[in-house]
């Protein structure tokens, strides 16, 4: 009963919105990762997790209309992090260190590091942008040689997207 | 327009919609999976099934029970992410989806009226709320807000789109047409003309939307929940509906 209650919860969101789009500008949450040498260390060389290109042709635009996997992840990371700010998310946090493990793997298939993530807000103060860091999560280990095993020999590590022409590609 | 070719409409546009998100969160669990998270197996699945009923929506079997299929497995999905994915956007797929399954399933043409009502009235609102605590804040009144955007938010889509920042007055004109447009919409509903150009207009608010922040699937999700609002105003306004 108490399950169906959450699964209920969930839906009321949705059946009575707030549609409070865009009330206050908050400070902005970015996500940076640095990859560590052992579980016990702390990061040092931290890259920002997917970086904006610096421009788009009209053509990506047009085409993203359609077709935004990554870009609508983003977005759910962007709410995963703005819940990380105000406090410690096990949900959050996981799905954030999820999704950078999965580009770091769909980039450097050989990547096998402990990674640890952060997330800096920008605000403006004035007319000067103000950074700080404002979560430092755990460090996390990868996946155990086994578990990849396991699932290579299921077949679950595949390089070709079911529908497409392969993951990079999206 | 009439309201079965409405509901038919809304029905065709979100299955599109759905088989769209659905085939996206397959290739999101499928690299998941390439990285070694088993989990995303049930992930992958659970799109995969909600991909196939979107299809069937599509061809127009069973709608009602189809609706009722989606509707679970929005639960399992809701559940996955600790809400929707992708906030507004998705939680105006799923009330549209709600309505929908409600209007099929619904015992009388009267409650199936009431409740694509609802979705009509929820997409007013989602205009009119917006555009009124947007024009009831000095930020945005002055443009500051809409500057403040282009500037540190995460929204641009990409560091090119920054340099709007600095054209204040363009962004000042910018912020007062959102603000108008949205608290002004539920106006349009009082003559069909008004109502084409301003369903038009927010059509184009929500391309920019999508074109500058990445944010498609606001785009497609609205412009779906569109057809309930020209046949609100034929049932409200006694108007000819053209479709």
């Amino acid at each position: 009963m108490n399950e169906f209650m959450r699964s209920l919860a969930l839906f009321l969101p949705a059946l009575m919105p707030s549609w409070r789009f865009f009330e206050v500008i908050r400070p902005s949450p970015r996500i940076e990762f640095a990859l560590l040498g052992d579980a016990e260390g702390q990061g040092s060389d931290w890259r920002a997790f997917r970086p904006k290109p610096k421009r788009l042709a009209a053509l990506v635009l047009l085409d993203r209309l359609f077709w935004n996997p990554l870009r609508n992840e983003d977005l759910y990371l962007l709410t995963c992090a703005e819940k990380l700010e105000e406090g410690e998310d096990a949900h959050c946090r996981d799905a954030i260190l999820r999704s950078i493990r999965s580009e770091l793997r769909s980039r450097e298939p050989e990547e096998q590091a402990t990674l640890q993530f952060r997330i800096a807000t920008l605000r403006r103060d004035g007319e000067a942008l103000r950074r700080e860091i404002v979560y430092l999560s755990p460090p996390e280990p990868p996946p155990s040689p086994d578990d990849l095993h396991h699932l290579r020999k299921l077949g679950f590590l595949r390089r070709q997207s079911l529908f497409f022409g392969g993951i990079d590609g999206i | 327009m009439i309201f079965e070719t409405a509901l038919r409409t809304t029905e065709i546009l979100l299955a599109l919609v759905l088989l769209l998100q659905s085939l996206e969160h397959v290739v999101l669990a499928q690299r998941q999976l390439y990285a070694g998270y088993e989990t995303a197996l049930r992930e992958e699945q659970l799109f995969l099934v909600r991909g196939a009923l979107a299809f069937v929506l599509l061809l127009g079997f069973a709608p009602g029970l189809v609706g009722a299929l989606l509707l679970i497995s929005t639960a399992f999905y809701l559940r996955r992410y600790a809400g929707a994915f992708n906030g507004g956007a998705d939680r105006m797929g799923i009330l549209i989806l709600i309505c929908l399954t409600a209007a099929h399933l619904a015992p009388t043409e009267r409650l199936a009226e009431l409740a694509f009502g609802y979705l009509a009235m929820q997409l007013i609102l989602s205009y009119f709320i917006s555009g009124w605590v947007k024009i009831t804040k000095p930020a945005w009144r002055s443009g500051e807000a809409l500057r403040d955007v282009f500037l540190f938010s995460a929204y641009p889509v990409s560091e090119a789109l920054r340099g709007l920042a600095e054209k204040r007055r363009l962004l000042l004109v910018g912020a007062w047409a959102v603000m108008l447009l949205e608290v002004l919409f539920p106006l349009a509903l009082l003559w069909r003309p008004a109502l084409i150009a301003a369903l038009a207009l927010t059509a184009a608010f929500h391309g920019a939307n999508a074109l500058l922040f990445g944010l498609n699937r606001f785009f497609w999700t609205w412009l779906t929940a569109y057809p309930c609002l020209l046949w609100l105003q034929s049932r409200l306004t006694g108007a000819e509906p053209f479709l």
